[in-house]
């Protein structure tokens, strides 16, 4: 479990004017879950996540995990190295103890075959495969993903979206997604927080009471209609409140 | 279209050849502007003993290119040092910049002056100014560096010095080399000024012997095989640079 107790974080401007970006989030990760933060872009979604992955500092607030718990992150933009093969991507960063038979990962993210392949001109789609299968073989404690799916075409942003979530549930980690796209957030995730900006803070927490096992028929199901019209209703509200 | 490219390359050389062939060798024979082409070709093979020709080759390319290569790995090894220094506190290689308005022509007059002429002295001296210019390189590169790299290399649980050397040194490597081109021939220019000024058996060595002896077609036969011989080193580095080098890097 990893908790993330009352985060805030201001930035001061060039004019010395200090302004707050993120006001006591709070919420607790539990395991084989799948979490989404949507908000309007500038809610502080990417700096929550990065803050979380300890890359910033927070103002002040705390995030209450065990030692051994390794978070790991994937930016939105294509993170794999282009001078490696998807193989010793894969096991970048692995120290020379912990590697072992990376066969399971490749084949988990549907990589098997390309393992000599070098990623440095392959699709979006390919390249983030490749990003989750290295963080799967690091064995992390909570995946955060940040917005990786906009730039995708539909039919490969909803395989990746079903992959992720299968691989969530089999390796039981649970995941942290930053998105913008309200689909996107409710066919991946268990629970999903919508945020609000200037400050960004948590305003409206739903879960997503879809089936766990979920595939692409799904978005037209009335269930998942509903929750998509509550959810977009209630970030309208926040973006027509803040204009 | 390179095919196209490559055609009309070859067209404007064999154009600009003949043009060379009829004007001096029929229409003015006799000038101090280019040689006779008839006497350029003769020159071709007789400097190859007038001049020892194979020594100088020997010398210069052994210079050029051994420095060349140990500059590589020394630069490898310092611009870690020197990209933290410029990370942690950027101005101070900014300062240092200074030197860059003194002309390599003096650094070279000082070296001789140093250490004299020999070979060894030209060797380090080489070295020394390629190194420099890679470090250069590396540092002004790595402000472009795209960090989603560094902070996935960090995220993944890097040491400060792994992030560096596995991934800032190797992902500048297409940019080192794209430069690595411009530096090999600034590294041929420098060993000839500090032949030339020694009288070192190099190339310089020789031009400094042609123009004591006026050989006017002799100072063009061996500016052509100068030119062969750079240009064989300069597809060299492009052959290694799409071979080893071959990605780009995501922009920021």
């Amino acid at each position: 479990m990893i908790k993330i107790n009352c985060i805030s974080k201001a930035f001061e401007h060039a004019d010395g004017i200090s302004s707050l970006i993120l006001k006591d989030i709070s919420f607790v990760i539990n395991d084989n879950k799948i979490y989404s933060l949507v908000g309007p872009s500038g809610a502080g979604k990417t700096l929550l996540l990065k803050i979380i992955c300890g890359f910033n500092q927070a103002d002040s607030g705390r995030i209450e995990k065990d030692s051994k718990n390794k978070i790991l992150y994937i930016p939105s933009a294509p993170s794999t190295f282009p001078w490696l093969s998807v193989e010793e991507n894969i096991l970048f960063g692995l120290g020379e103890n912990n590697i072992g038979d990376i066969s399971d990962f490749i084949k988990l993210v549907e990589l098997d075959g390309y393992e000599k392949h070098y990623p440095h001109n392959s699709s979006i789609g390919f390249r983030f495969r490749i990003s989750l299968a290295r963080t799967l073989a690091n064995n992390p404690s909570l995946i955060c993903i940040d917005d990786s799916f906009n730039d995708l075409n539909e039919i490969s942003k909803f395989e990746l979206i079903l992959l992720l979530r299968k691989i969530s549930k089999i390796k039981k980690i649970p995941i942290l997604l930053a998105a913008t796209n309200v689909i996107d957030s409710i066919l991946l995730s268990d629970v999903v927080f919508l945020m609000s900006k200037n400050p960004g803070e948590i305003v409206k927490t739903y879960q997503i009471d879809l089936p766990v096992e979920r595939s692409k028929e799904i978005i037209t199901e009335n269930r998942f209609l509903d929750l998509k019209e509550i959810i977009e209703k209630d970030l309208n509200s926040i973006q027509f409140l803040q204009k | 279209m390179k095919k196209i490219n490559f055609d009309s390359k070859i067209i404007f050389a064999l154009t600009l050849l003949f043009i060379y062939i009829i004007l001096f060798e029929y229409i003015l024979p006799i000038n101090k502007l280019l040689p006779k082409p008839s006497i350029l070709l003769e020159s071709l093979i007789v400097i190859w003993q007038d001049y020892n020709l194979i020594l100088a080759i020997s010398i210069t390319t052994s210079v050029v290119y051994l420095s060349l290569f140990i500059s590589y790995f020394v630069s490898r090894s310092v611009a870690i040092l020197l990209i933290r220094i410029e990370f942690e506190s950027p101005s101070v290689l900014e300062k240092l910049k200074i030197f860059q308005y003194f002309p390599a022509f003096f650094f070279a007059i000082i070296f001789v002056y140093w250490f004299g002429n020999n070979l060894i002295y030209e060797f380090l001296f080489t070295t020394i100014f390629s190194s420099i210019a890679l470090c250069i390189i590396y540092v002004k590169e790595f402000k472009n560096i795209n960090k989603i790299y560094l902070l996935v290399a960090k995220n993944l649980g890097l040491s400060a010095n792994q992030i560096y050397s596995k991934v800032a040194i190797k992902s500048l490597q297409p940019n080192i080399f794209t430069s690595m081109r411009k530096i090999h021939y600034q590294v041929w220019i420098l060993a000839m000024i500090y032949e030339f000024i020694a009288g070192i058996n190099g190339f310089g060595g020789i031009y400094k012997d042609a123009l004591s002896y006026s050989d006017f077609s002799g100072l063009f036969a061996i500016a052509l095989i100068i030119a062969i011989l750079i240009l064989l080193g300069s597809s060299g580095i492009t052959f290694i640079h799409k071979k080893l080098f071959f990605w780009i890097n995501d922009k920021n």
